[in-house]
């Protein structure tokens, strides 16, 4: 149980367009970025997911109409064989699931929809344990978006937790492992893992780490033969406090990525790829 | 009781028997033959001749003449002839009744009851007819005047319960075990397997494309044996059902699977079908409508962990069992005070509205069942909450002695079954080539038998801790057994338990209780209301508007009691205060204040008498006393400038038997200080009351 958590033979990413970088351009009140730094980090992911990792990556080419591209993440709950196309919360992100729902579809996934127009997902709201899932009712999430989650997935177990704040669930908290869950020491972040403590079965060991954005990280499993999982986090030079407290994890190869340029924009490593696995599980 | 042919032959061993076994007028168990063949009554009463060739219209009859006849069958007892008085006792025992049982794979079974039986004699038919001896995940249901499903309690006669509905039952599974693979026997793991093919299809259980596929195709396996390329051919599951909403892909994929398990044996794919059923978020999950205090639509779901809220599909909200202090039910509403939180001070109480009375009340009992037995029976429950990173815990999962222990009381070689091709899932029969011997090597290498059974009772009797402290746990088998057989040696054990515990505490040197004996004031209160019928043991109807406050599980005991109930009350400190409950809300389930009595004056944490076995004393069916305990804290300024705290604890212990006063008082101030080490018993007041009116029930939480 929970050993399924993080398989994953494929990784999706989309560029950045200079939109993003452009500050007010991009609307919704975005800043400036450095664009050029911007693009030096997110080459740097798809290069850890590729050579690192050893992930077959499929990289979606940016689209100056949709600023908030890169944050794909956004756009699709993916666990097994099945991908759920979200309809995010902001109604300018909205065409953002197309080039993706078609990209997965390609991959062989089952594709859902959400045809409810009274439900609002935005992708880095859910975490996915290996044996439940928790999605978080946020500024960004409502009750209706979350249902559809837990009628996607019936095997799982689906619980609400309430976000305070402008996070998004995996802004504060993610999966350091098949039974451990980081979380950041803000009052949003312990209040949210407070929240799933009590209405999960499965015991989980928990580490809090200093900064919410750290906790965004990504448990991975290319199921390389002898080859321990990844825990792809944020370092290099981003939040190293953080980064010393994650070497207490066991059992996993952490690898660091730097984001603090696209976080300025609101990215996290979640945010920023969609992982899957085109293998039957077991 | 054996029929037997010649009816002359039985009225003589009848009326041989009659006086030493009152109760031998258990199950007569015929398979439906005409009239009078080999049933006592046949010709044995004077009172009803027409008997004989009108039997089972006879048999219907009875059961209404009983509802209003009762006057007339008691005089009949008490007739002076006791010529005339015999055959009659007699033919009024073993009168029958026809029960009509579905039985897991649709098939039907049918038996006689003593008209007058208790559920668990017709349960016992049922399981001896299925060959199943862990009976205990199993019971029978019934359908009421509601179209309600309910449970046939064993404990309690079958007619009381059915009323005016037909006899017609369903064996279902009750009590979903966590881990199936630690099952002793191959056919129960068949049995449940049949149950879940049932919660699957109906939708109960809810699971995706591939579950259903991966599920069907063991379920394939178990019932056709290996694919066969001649035999199976085209679509050869077409006719067996795997899903609510069955597709030409689902069924392709499940032959697709089918074929990779060739050397499987049906037994091997009921573990590997139960392996990955008992993963599945639903279950084992028990789900009742209900609304919050909001009056949004929400399900209360039951399970082995503890109470569930979901609203829609959602999980909102959770209760483990450790965290419930109490589960009580008032007309329509269903409420639960749970324990503060890491980060709170007081406990709660939270409300849900069902649908009617006897909604709220089979809630109710679904609740305290199942945390009976799942306490009894699982691992330790892991710490509530996350744990922190570096903590020396480990979780260890599945593996714990206690779900092994069941085994250790089967003692047999695995039984010949064949597996009936279901009917639910099939038009029309499949080849059954289930004919396989199982090795016996499936139970556990645990002592097995009566003597395994024997020692494990001598040593809890000894005086050993009670289970909870000890993490000792009954096995279910054993659990049934002290349910329904060994109420009172049960009881004794807990006391037993109590006392010991006592001892220790009060051979303590420091221990402050010794000095203050003398300052204890007792008062006595006699026995207030005349014997009114406790909660217990009246008739359902009757007493309904009574039976709101929490109640000891006495419905699962066998023995009702009509005796009033000793409550004794024992105040330490004398002043009130209260402050206000902050209950929980904001989580869908929001508090719903019960109304003017509780909430106000439930303060400050809930201790329980004996750590965790209050919980167990609370509801455990074993049980027979009941203790809630209610705290107030008050700090007043004193002249002279310092401050001084007086914490008021009022506990209520219920019981119906004569409580021991001495020992609750003990037990009383033992708590209180344990809770509060640093802290002087100032004052104690006993009072000792006999089934207090409702009116006064509802108001003792306000008492100051």
């Amino acid at each position: 149980p929970g050993e399924g958590l993080g398989r994953c033979s494929h990784a999706l990413i989309r560029g950045v367009p200079e939109s993003l970088a452009s500050g007010e351009d991009a609307g919704a009140g975005l800043p400036a970025l450095d664009l050029a730094k911007a693009q030096r980090e997110h080459g740097v992911l798809g290069g850890k997911l590729r050579q690192r990792l050893g992930l077959q990556l499929l990289e979606l080419p940016p689209e100056e109409s949709l600023p908030l591209g890169p944050l794909l993440g956004d756009t699709a709950v993916i666990q097994g064989d099945t991908a759920l196309i979200t309809r995010p919360w902001s109604p300018a992100r909205r065409p953002e699931v197309d080039g993706v729902r078609k990209a997965l579809q390609d991959l062989g996934l089952r594709i859902v929809e959400i045809g409810d127009e009274n439900a609002t997902l935005d992708g880095t709201d859910v975490l996915f344990t290996g044996r439940e899932f928790f999605v978080g009712l946020s500024k960004w999430t409502n009750h209706r978006g979350a249902e559809i989650v837990a009628d996607t997935f019936r095997d799982f177990a689906v619980s609400t937790v309430p976000v305070s704040g402008p996070s998004h669930l995996r802004g504060l908290c993610g999966m350091g492992g098949p039974r451990t869950v980081v979380a950041g020491s803000s009052e949003a972040a312990q209040k949210a893992v407070r929240a799933m403590a009590v209405l999960t079965d499965h015991p989980y060991a928990s580490l809090t780490l200093p900064d919410d954005a750290a906790a965004d990280c990504l448990f991975l499993r290319p199921g390389l033969p002898g080859v321990p999982p990844f825990l792809l986090h944020r370092g290099g030079g981003d939040l190293p406090n953080s980064q010393e407290a994650l070497q207490k994890l066991s059992d996993v190869t952490l690898v660091p990525v730097s984001c603090s340029e696209l976080e300025k924009a609101g990215a996290g490593l979640s945010s920023l790829c969609l992982v899957l696995s085109t293998r039957p599980h077991s | 009781m054996t029929t037997e042919t010649g009816p002359d032959s039985e009225v003589k061993k009848a009326q041989e028997e009659a006086p030493q076994q009152p109760e031998a007028a258990a199950a007569v168990t015929t398979p439906v033959t005409p009239a009078g063949h080999g049933h006592p009554e046949a010709n044995s009463n004077e009172k009803h001749p027409p008997q004989q060739d009108t039997r089972p219209a006879e048999q219907s009859l009875d059961m209404e003449e009983k509802d209003y006849s009762e006057a007339d069958g008691l005089s009949e007892r008490t007739t002076p002839s006791k010529a005339q008085k015999s055959p009659q006792k007699i033919a009024k025992k073993y009168k029958s009744a026809i029960c009509r049982v579905t039985l897991l794979d649709a098939s039907e079974y049918e038996c006689e009851v003593e008209k007058h039986g208790r559920g668990q004699v017709l349960f016992d038919l049922v399981c001896e007819h299925l060959n199943l001896l862990e009976k205990d995940y199993f019971g029978l249901t019934f359908c009421d005047a509601d179209s309600q499903k309910n449970w046939l309690d064993p404990s309690k006669e079958i007619k009381k319960q059915i009323r005016s509905s037909p006899w017609n039952f369903a064996f279902t599974v009750k009590f979903y075990p966590p881990d199936p693979a630690q099952l002793t026997e191959d056919i129960t793991r068949y049995y449940l397997c049949l149950q879940l093919r049932a919660d699957i299809i109906t939708g109960r259980l809810p699971c995706s494309f591939v579950t259903h596929a991966l599920l069907g195709s063991y379920a394939v396996q178990a019932e056709l044996g290996d694919y066969d390329a001649e035999e199976h051919v085209g679509n050869y599951v077409s006719e067996l059902r795997f899903a609510p909403n069955q597709t030409r892909e689902l069924e392709e994929r499940i032959m697709e699977l089918h074929k990779t398990y060739r050397g499987m044996t049906p037994g091997e794919a009921e573990i590997h079908f139960l392996e990955n059923a008992k993963k599945l978020s639903m279950y084992g999950v028990d789900l009742h409508h209900a609304k919050d205090s909001e009056g949004i639509d929400i399900m209360l779901g039951v399970c082995a962990n503890g109470l569930l809220i979901y609203r829609d599909r959602l999980r909102i909200n959770r209760f483990a069992w450790p965290k419930i202090l109490k589960i009580s039910y008032k007309r329509s509403n269903f409420y639960i005070k749970i324990r503060p939180g890491e980060y709170e001070q007081f406990e709660s109480t939270i409300g849900f509205k069902l649908p009617n009375h006897r909604s709220a009340k089979r809630l109710w009992k679904v609740c305290i069942e199942h945390h009976t037995f799942f306490r009894l029976v699982s691992p330790e429950p892991p710490p509530k909450g996350f744990l922190v990173m570096g903590s020396k815990f480990r979780y260890s999962g599945r593996t714990q002695a206690q779900t092994r222990q069941a085994s250790a009381l089967i003692d047999r070689p695995a039984p010949f079954f064949e597996r009936s091709s279901s009917k639910r899932y099939t038009m029309s029969r499949s080849l059954d080539g289930a004919e396989f011997s199982r090795p016996a090597s499936v139970s556990e290498n645990h002592d097995a038998g009566p003597d395994g059974d024997k020692r494990e009772e001598d040593g809890e009797s000894g005086g050993r801790r009670s289970e909870a402290e000890e993490g000792e746990v009954r096995t279910p088998t054993k659990i049934k057994e002290l349910k329904f057989l060994d109420k009172p040696e049960d009881v004794l054990l807990k006391h037993q338990a109590s006392i010991n515990e006592l001892k220790r505490t009060l051979k303590e040197p420091n221990s402050k209780l010794i000095h203050r004996d003398r300052d204890w004031e007792r008062e006595r209160r006699l026995p207030s209301s005349p014997a009114s019928p406790s909660p217990k043991g009246t008739p359902e109807k009757a007493n309904e508007p009574v039976k709101t406050e929490t109640m000891t599980v006495s419905s699962l005991a066998i023995r009702k009691k009509i005796e009033p109930e000793a409550v004794l009350q024992t105040r330490v400190s004398a002043m009130d205060n209260t402050q206000e409950n902050s209950l929980k809300s904001g989580k869908g389930a929001a508090a719903m204040i019960p109304g003017p009595q509780t909430v106000a004056t439930e303060i400050r944490s809930l201790s329980p008498i004996i750590g965790k076995d209050v919980l167990t004393s609370t509801y455990g069916a074993t049980a027979e006393t009941l203790s809630t305990s209610t705290t107030t804290h008050v700090t007043k300024t004193v002249k002279g400038g310092f401050s001084e705290t007086r914490i008021e604890k009022r506990i209520i212990i219920t019981g119906d038997e004569d409580v021991d006063q001495d020992q609750a008082l003990a037990l009383a101030i033992k708590e209180a200080k344990l809770q509060h080490p640093d802290m002087l018993v100032t004052k104690a007041v006993v009072y000792r009351e006999t089934d207090p009116s409702p009116e006064e029930r509802d108001r003792k939480p306000q008492e100051s």
